[in-house]
């Protein structure tokens, strides 16, 4: 094995020891700084709380809140020969008590935000059940132990291994890197938010986790003295990613776990924050927050990202023409393949509608129904092959073998896998790639195609529109359409049926529309669909 | 409308709206509701209306922060700061 994750990383220890790594902002407005070489002895006492006969295919769990105890855990983890995941500390019990039995969890770490949600796990024999072969372990942040969380350790110690842990008490350790060939192949496992059913475990491997590292570094010009603004969860591929590129390149990462404007724009002045990986929702909320300080941030920022989908295009707009100064990347992928296109910051301005081109070690194809490779211009399946492609999911063969599969005859290299990814896609006379939706969400109406992005794109090029979806019900042949309009706009039903009749064919035209100020969402912030579903019925 | 009064009501308020993401928790006055993972920004949205409602104020984007809504002793202080006129 010619590098590892944990290698890089022990190797920034070393060489940016006295640096600041991490800074945490808090709600009572200080902060909380460390630097490498705290990080490491942090990462260290956590290292020393694992079990000595931990396994490489026992995993590990983190269920916290943006924290540097959780980014000490991510590290101690990184140490170990055994799989991490990090739950995102949104998600219910229910959902934690799945990940466990999918992902052999032997230990998980909470903090004090979620060892109270595991208080719901005491209802149900079967979560009590798979919860007893984990140990838990409970990091708190002072050295007593309030009532509300004595009482919930009392009630879990029950059924199940509880230990609270003030790390301040625990004895310094010093980490080791280990051997490479102890250390199990998958090392990362990310469990997908899943639109339908239960979340599914994408495992990815070490070595691909640094080559993800290094193309990421190298195109946004990542180096020490970069401070990065951390906003998305460690437990999404792109924030996981940001972390590991801010630990590996020397920079300074910055902990918010806030996504209001305010804060986050406060955040970028005071810590003087030079690039931000962000998702559509989070810069739709600044676009229309209408701050002052937005001014001041353009001088400050070097770069941004789009990443985890993409914007409507006159808020795309809108967000360039409020920071004309600062470089906008955009990303696109999955949590299968890491990340597929990129559209670099000098394209921006003439491509904002595609999604770039494929990142550096990645190539795509786009393939039609029938597995031939499409003409240019034409919509196809976009599949992916290179750096990023997961190792299959955790527990689930058959899932795998339906994403993960060799390419037709004669396209490529016979025993190379290549993700599926069931996004529908074209490449234009420059080789920039365009998105047209999910294969599995066209549907044909009087023998038409249907891409419903197509119709919740034109919603949002509404003035009054912020965000939309739509459902199809095949069976009535009726499209639905959720639209969230701005909070003072006194947009009706009928006038967005209107506008949709002057730029839809009859065809792909809603029978229903419903209105909202905002949107259920998933723990990972994106809208979710099926809530709206079924309250629209 | 006395300080007392309000921070009964914010309690209420708070209590009303974790409730209803079925956590089965009694916060207390100091508990941390965004960094402790108790608000998601769904609720943080409802919350907000039902504080402009209940106490007839004007909540500004710019006022929507952590720091103002990080725990029910910081939203009392918000809210009597702002029925006080501030």
């Amino acid at each position: 094995m010619s590098h590892s994750l944990c290698k890089a990383i022990d190797q920034s220890f070393n060489s940016f020891s006295k640096n600041t790594a991490l800074i945490q902002h808090q709600s009572n407005g200080e902060s909380v700084a460390l630097s490498y070489e705290a990080l490491k002895a942090l990462a260290g006492k956590v290292y020393s709380l694992f079990d000595e006969d931990l396994t490489a295919d026992q995993c590990i769990g983190l269920y916290m809140q943006r924290s540097v105890e959780h980014v000490a855990s991510i590290v101690a983890s990184i140490y170990s020969k055994s799989p991490y995941t990090t739950i995102n500390n949104l998600v219910s019990a229910k959902q934690v008590c799945h990940i466990a039995q999918d992902s052999n969890l032997k230990i998980l770490i909470c903090d004090n935000s979620t060892i109270l949600k595991l208080r719901a796990l005491t209802q149900d024999e079967a979560d009590k059940k798979t919860l007893s072969s984990v140990r838990i372990i409970h990091i708190r942040n002072n050295e007593g132990l309030q009532p509300v969380y004595k009482q919930t350790i009392e009630l879990l110690s029950d059924f199940t291994t509880i230990e609270s842990i003030f790390l301040a008490e625990v004895k310094p350790y010093d980490l080791q890197v280990p051997r490479a060939e102890t250390i199990n192949k998958s090392k990362l496992i990310l469990f997908t938010s899943g639109s339908t059913g239960n979340p599914k475990g994408v495992m990815i491997k070490g070595d691909d986790l640094i080559d993800r590292v290094e193309s990421e570094s190298k195109a946004y010009g990542l180096q020490e003295g970069d401070v990065l603004l951390n906003i998305l969860p460690f437990s999404f591929d792109v924030g996981c990613n940001q972390l590991y590129s801010s630990l590996i390149k020397g920079c300074r990462l910055v902990l918010l776990n806030s996504w209001m404007p305010k804060d986050m724009v406060s955040a970028i002045v005071t810590y003087q924050v030079t690039g931000v990986s962000g998702v559509p929702s989070l810069w739709l909320s600044i676009v229309n927050a209408n701050l002052e300080e937005l001014k001041e941030i353009d001088g400050i920022l070097r770069y941004i990202t789009i990443s985890g989908g993409d914007m409507a295009e006159k808020d795309r707009l809108a967000l360039r023409d409020l920071l004309p100064n600062v470089k906008i990347f955009k990303t696109y992928g999955q949590t299968e393949t890491f990340r597929s296109g990129m559209l670099l910051a000098e394209h921006f301005d003439a491509k904002h509608k595609s999604v770039g081109k494929p990142v550096e070690g990645v190539e795509l194809l786009i393939l039609d129904d029938n597995g031939n490779k499409v003409a240019q211009g034409q919509i196809g399946e976009i599949i992916h092959q290179g750096i990023g492609t997961m190792l299959g999911y955790i527990g689930d063969k058959e899932a795998t073998n339906r994403k993960l599969k060799n390419l037709p005859q004669g396209l490529g290299e016979n025993n190379q896998k290549v993700i599926y990814t069931g996004d529908l896609g074209s490449i234009d006379e420059d080789g920039f790639l365009y998105l047209h939706g999910r294969q599995d969400r066209m549907f044909k109406v009087r023998g038409n195609r249907v891409y419903p992005e197509e119709i919740e794109r034109e919603l949002c090029a509404h003035e009054e529109v912020i965000e939309s979806a739509s459902s199809y019900d095949a069976a009535e042949e009726l499209i639905t359409v959720y639209v969230r309009k701005k909070e003072d706009s006194a947009l009706t039903e009928k006038a967005i049926i209107k506008f949709l009749s002057t730029r839809l064919p009859s065809y792909m035209m809603p029978s229903h529309c419903l209105l909202y100020d905002d949107f259920p969402r998933t723990a990972s912030g994106k809208i979710d669909v099926p809530t709206l579903t079924s309250q629209g019925k | 409308m006395n300080a007392e009064v309000i921070s009964e009501k914010v309690r209420e308020i708070v209590q009303e709206t974790i409730d209803s993401s079925g956590l089965g928790i009694e916060v207390d006055d100091e508990m941390s509701l965004i960094e402790g993972g108790l608000l998601d920004s769904m609720s943080i949205v409802k919350l907000v209306q039902e504080l402009q409602q209940t106490f007839d104020i004007d909540i500004d984007f710019s006022d929507i922060t952590i720091s103002n809504f990080d725990s029910i002793s910081a939203l009392n202080q918000y809210v009597e700061a702002r029925k006080a006129g501030a």
